[in-house]
């Protein structure tokens, strides 16, 4: 009876961290659309600082790009160049990978150039120089983030710990509301690709930079 | 000219590359290299070729972090025609996801010889145990060939628990008077403070192994222990050797790619 009761509450309890973190990436997601913009904000000091001068805040909603299938993340523009974020992504249990969580904190480089297009007959503005790294951390038991005392030490680096290199194309739909397709690479496929160099171009498309990244897709929504 | 550019990047974007969620997946599609299919090309070539008196065995190790390498290694190899096949010993990929797993199956790829490989500390981590089970093989497995007995074994102790299996070692190795030679195969050589392995090995009737980890080619045996060790360098700038197996006998050689002797230390 009582080991029923304790499996009961496992249950329970593993049921509850979904729907607490599917609620948290559905708030990040979603909390554009309940903002209402402050226009009496006083200047700050930080305002004097050009490279620390936060133009806006954003949130984004990202799938893909090793970061999770939902990668819900909230983030600082500072002087409309340099994008600092950080968020949490959800695996789900899939037939070839366990349920995980992803954290992450990513720095992003925006060209500030656009290029407008018709298409039919709508404005689209894109902007194509977005470059950036993501520092990921996953939470599973086959991958750690300290090395286990097992090991002697340095004996192996994390398995949990990566950093991703990322390039984004945007679409800018209107002032505050983008789409983006993202490529990544990861830490390990850009020291591989650099290092055998010959060995991607000969094997694969795109000067081999399809052998190393992966895509992802996600939308930005700015709140002033 | 802007146009042409980003059409080419949106071309690039939509038709290249693949969706992963994270770096830790392991649906890996590279059937190429599934051991027991491996194997049964192995057998399909002793019952072409017959009986030989001696053959040629390609070992190579550690390619992790260096497919280049690795895909040179294999077409020096494709232009000989006095190798049978190629014995890969262990860390293939650094750190176990499948993405490195992929860059190694497509080097592989360009080998025209069966190939069994032996898994190793690095293939095991994040969860290489998975890919390895489900698209590589067994961690343990043996067959013959030319009247000789290949058995490899997983000996990757902080990883897996209880490695290697002595009892399954002794099993595989019964009959060992009836071959002509029992050569046992693992990426990492008897620890040094588990030597008592060497003499094991030997007394259940092994008479030849080898391994691969040290990156760096040696070949030892103990003092007291008569059976040979030997270690082949990593893959990085084209390493590799040559056994050549005779009925009584076994001649190994370092390939940098050009082949000379190996020589034995004993310890």
């Amino acid at each position: 009876m009582l080991i029923g009761k304790l499996y009961l509450f496992a249950a329970l309890k593993n049921h509850m961290t979904r729907i607490l973190v599917t609620s948290l990436l559905s708030l990040l997601g979603f909390v554009p659309l309940c903002h209402s913009e402050n226009t009496d904000r006083q200047p700050s000091i930080a305002d004097d600082i050009p490279w620390f001068n936060i133009t806006s805040h954003f949130s984004e909603l990202h799938s893909g790009s090793m970061m999770g299938m939902a990668h819900a993340s909230y983030g600082w523009e500072l002087s409309k160049r340099h994008n600092w974020s950080v968020g949490i992504g959800y695996v789900p249990e899939l037939s070839y990978h366990d349920e995980m969580y992803i954290f992450s904190g990513r720095y992003r480089y925006q060209r500030g150039s656009m290029y407008e297009f018709s298409v039919l007959n709508q404005q689209v503005r894109i902007r194509p120089g977005s470059f950036g790294m993501t520092f990921i951390s996953g939470r599973d038991n086959d991958i750690y983030r300290e090395l286990p005392d097992k090991y002697p030490d340095g004996y192996y680096y994390s398995t949990a710990r990566r950093l991703i290199f990322n390039y984004q194309l945007n679409l800018l739909v209107n002032s505050r509301l983008e789409i983006y397709w993202d490529l990544s690479a990861l830490d390990v496929g850009v020291v591989n690709y650099i290092r055998n160099n010959k060995f991607y171009r000969d094997n694969y498309r795109f000067l081999g930079l399809d052998g190393i990244f992966t895509y992802g897709f996600g939308t930005r929504w700015r709140f002033k | 000219m802007i146009r042409c550019l980003f059409a080419s990047i949106f071309l690039f974007l939509i038709t290249s590359c693949k969706y992963a969620v994270s770096p830790w997946e392991t649906n890996l599609d590279c059937p190429q290299i599934w051991v027991p299919t491996n194997i049964e090309r192995i057998k399909q070539l002793e019952q072409s070729q017959g009986a030989k008196d001696h053959f040629k065995v390609a070992v190579l190790g550690d390619p992790q972090m260096w497919p280049g390498d690795l895909q040179t290694t294999l077409e020096i190899l494709n232009r000989r025609d006095d190798v049978d096949f190629i014995f890969l010993l262990g860390d293939l990929v650094e750190i176990g996801i499948k993405q490195e797993y992929e860059w190694i199956c497509k080097a592989l790829s360009h080998s025209n010889m069966p190939i069994v490989s032996v898994i190793g500390n690095h293939d095991s981590l994040s969860y290489g145990k998975e890919i390895w089970k489900e698209n590589i093989g067994p961690y343990d497995f043996s067959f013959e060939y030319q009247g000789t007995k290949f058995i490899a074994y997983n000996d990757n102790k902080y990883e897996f628990s209880n490695v290697p299996d002595r009892e399954w070692l002794a099993t595989e190795a019964q009959g060992f008077a009836t071959r002509n030679h029992t050569i046992g195969a693992s990426h990492i050589a008897p620890w040094d403070n588990d030597l008592d392995l060497s003499n094991y090995l030997k007394s259940v009737g092994f008479d030849h192994m080898i391994h691969a980890h040290l990156h760096r080619f040696d070949y030892w045996q103990l003092t007291n222990v008569d059976l040979p060790h030997y270690v082949v360098a990593d893959i990085k700038e084209v390493n590799f050797a040559i056994m050549t197996v005779y009925p009584n006998s076994i001649e190994i050689e370092n390939c940098t790619p050009d082949c000379t002797p190996a020589q034995m230390r004993t310890r």
